[in-house]
């Protein structure tokens, strides 16, 4: 089990109160599918994806990025139960969505780098820590019942 | 790999720089020693404290490499050619850790963090695309 002192809890959740989860969310599934355009192959129905204008602007892709952070948060309220917590999931990307858990570490990546952007300097280097610590297990939550 | 408008993305994010290529290379350094901390394993000899001048001085560094990549970046080969020697024969930094996730990723963030929302998506994929570019040339010579 993951091991999360005060400060970090703190570091989580007092950047956690101030995300939208909408903007958020959009915001990164939109830049992973900029960014690794290779990604897009789990998206065939999500329609318009052919430039970074089009993928910024599209609904389906605002849709999932929001539902993406929103069950981000859930590990947020479940930090010391994630696996547990994201069971079901986990065997969701592995049986039916067969996403590679590399995608994992992409997103999380990508979503610190969006909070970054927007919180700047408050951003700070113990911030980024703690959360690359958790996107870490989150995205080893999610890899956990592949098989 | 990197398009005509990729590159015009690269010159202008290093322009908004505005001369603190120091601070922007002590603060990615400081950034991954801090959330990566088996990086710290290469530098057992520097001074580890915040804003220590061995940071900064490397961080100064490592900006400048990559500032000169971004002059030549039709010829990174050649340009990097020197530090991809030192990276392979005399440094010898574990090829994944160039490839760059940590050191990148901190860049990522700290060029974030000073243009918020400038950082567009597609000057994030510029940036990505060149990190990737210069990690690949500096393993080159790995084996």
């Amino acid at each position: 089990m993951v091991h999360w002192s005060a400060e970090e809890k703190a570091l989580i959740a007092s950047v956690w109160a101030k995300v939208s989860v909408e903007e958020c969310g959009a915001e990164a599934l939109a830049r992973l599918l900029i960014v690794y355009p290779w990604t897009q192959r789990f998206f065939d129905n999500f329609g318009n994806l052919s430039s970074p204008t089009a993928i910024i602007g599209n609904p389906k892709v605002r849709a999932h990025g929001k539902k993406v952070l929103t069950s981000f948060g859930d590990a947020i309220k479940n930090l010391d139960n994630l696996k547990v917590t994201y069971s079901k999931l986990s065997e969701l990307h592995c049986d039916k969505l067969h996403v590679d858990p590399e995608n994992f570490r992409l997103l999380g990546d990508i979503l610190i780098i969006v909070l970054a952007a927007h919180f700047t300097k408050d951003f700070t280097p113990a911030c980024q820590a703690t959360w690359q610590k958790l996107v870490g297990v989150v995205a080893h939550a999610l890899a956990h019942k592949y098989h | 790999m990197l398009t005509a408008e990729d590159k015009k993305l690269l010159q202008q994010a290093w322009g908004k720089l505005g001369g603190a290529e120091e601070e922007v290379g002590a603060e990615t350094l400081w950034r991954m020693f801090h959330a990566y901390p088996p990086t710290k394993t290469y530098f057992p000899h520097f001074d580890m404290s915040q804003g220590s001048d061995q940071i900064r001085g490397h961080g100064k560094k490592v900006v400048a490499a990559l500032g000169t990549a971004i002059k030549n970046l039709d010829n990174l080969s050649q340009a990097l050619s020197e530090l991809s020697n030192l990276h392979a024969y005399n440094l010898r930094v574990d090829p994944p850790r160039f490839a760059l996730q940590f050191l990148a990723q901190c860049l990522q963030v700290v060029l974030a963090v000073r243009l918020g929302k400038e950082y567009t998506p597609e000057m994030h994929s510029a940036v990505d695309k060149f990190m990737s570019a210069v990690a690949a040339v500096l393993a080159e010579k790995y084996r």
